[in-house]
């Protein structure tokens, strides 16, 4: 038995009780697609920023020349974020070249632009692409932002945050 | 001379949902209030049917299936529920791998 200490149970949660529980059982988050880190999905700052805050314990894990990198990269302004991609480190969403390595710095001629080849990609919503390894990058320059994603020409993978079947 | 008291607010494994309809497993020490901090809060993107609804992840945890945020702390807001944990579910959420 679970105790209720405050609020109560959203009224889309309720239901049948069990099977798919509570109308959304299987879905996401609440069935929408989404979970909390984007709210609707609407894409980066006004969620939670649970994402975000995930980074300082998943840097934690790197490397001292890692981690190192990444402060520099702070420092220079950089805007961090994540990007995943297959296993072996190529693009999972579209995107070509080779597998990515943690160092790999890619620079593109612009103008920028979101949604093709004119643009390197991240995102502050990595729930929302698909790819088994996660990566944390930093993005200089200009940025431009889109729904759960962010481009830029300009973009330096920093080191892996974590990979989908061996994450522990 | 009289000494203050103070008081150490204990922590306890709890579930959080918010209006941004986020699903938020960590420690607090205090559930009261507009906002509610929480360490090692780790984000339910998804849960399957084993779970057997919602209010299973507070009771049995997270399953195989589920897909789990790595851990953060983090200030929740616009809170709408706070459940508490049992043992059993803190277990499986403390082993549930990330696979957000």
């Amino acid at each position: 038995m679970v105790g209720l200490i405050r609020g109560e149970v959203p009224a889309e949660r309720k239901g049948s009780g069990s099977g798919d529980g509570y109308g959304y059982g299987d879905g996401y988050g609440y069935g929408d697609g989404s979970g909390y880190g984007s709210g609707d999905g609407s894409g980066y700052g006004d969620g939670s920023g649970y994402w975000e805050a995930t980074i300082p314990a998943l840097v934690a894990r790197w490397t001292e020349a890692q981690q190192a990198r990444f402060e520099a990269a702070r420092r220079e302004g950089a805007t961090i974020a994540f990007w995943r991609s297959n296993s072996d480190g190529t693009p999972s969403n579209g995107g070509t070249g080779p597998a990515r390595r943690a160092g790999d710095v890619e620079q593109i001629d612009g103008p920028l632009q979101l949604c093709g080849r004119r643009a390197l990609h991240a995102t502050l919503a990595p729930e929302k692409w698909r790819g088994d390894k996660v990566w944390i990058v930093a993005l200089f320059g200009e940025i431009a932002q889109g729904d759960d994603k962010l481009g830029a020409l300009h973009r330096e993978i920093l080191g892996e945050a974590w990979a989908v079947e061996n994450s522990r | 001379m009289v000494m203050a008291k103070r008081t150490v607010a204990k922590e306890r494994a709890v579930i959080v949902t918010t209006e941004y309809r986020g699903v938020f497993f960590g420690y607090a020490s205090d559930t009261d209030g507009d906002q509610i901090q929480l360490r090692a809060a780790r984000m339910c993107l998804w849960w399957s049917a084993d779970v057997k609804g919602f209010m299973g992840l507070a009771s049995g945890g997270p399953t195989k299936a589920c897909r789990i945020g790595p851990p953060a702390d983090i200030t929740l807001r616009k809170i709408t529920s706070v459940l508490e944990v049992t043992p059993a579910a803190v277990e499986a959420w403390e082993k549930a791998p990330w696979s957000a």
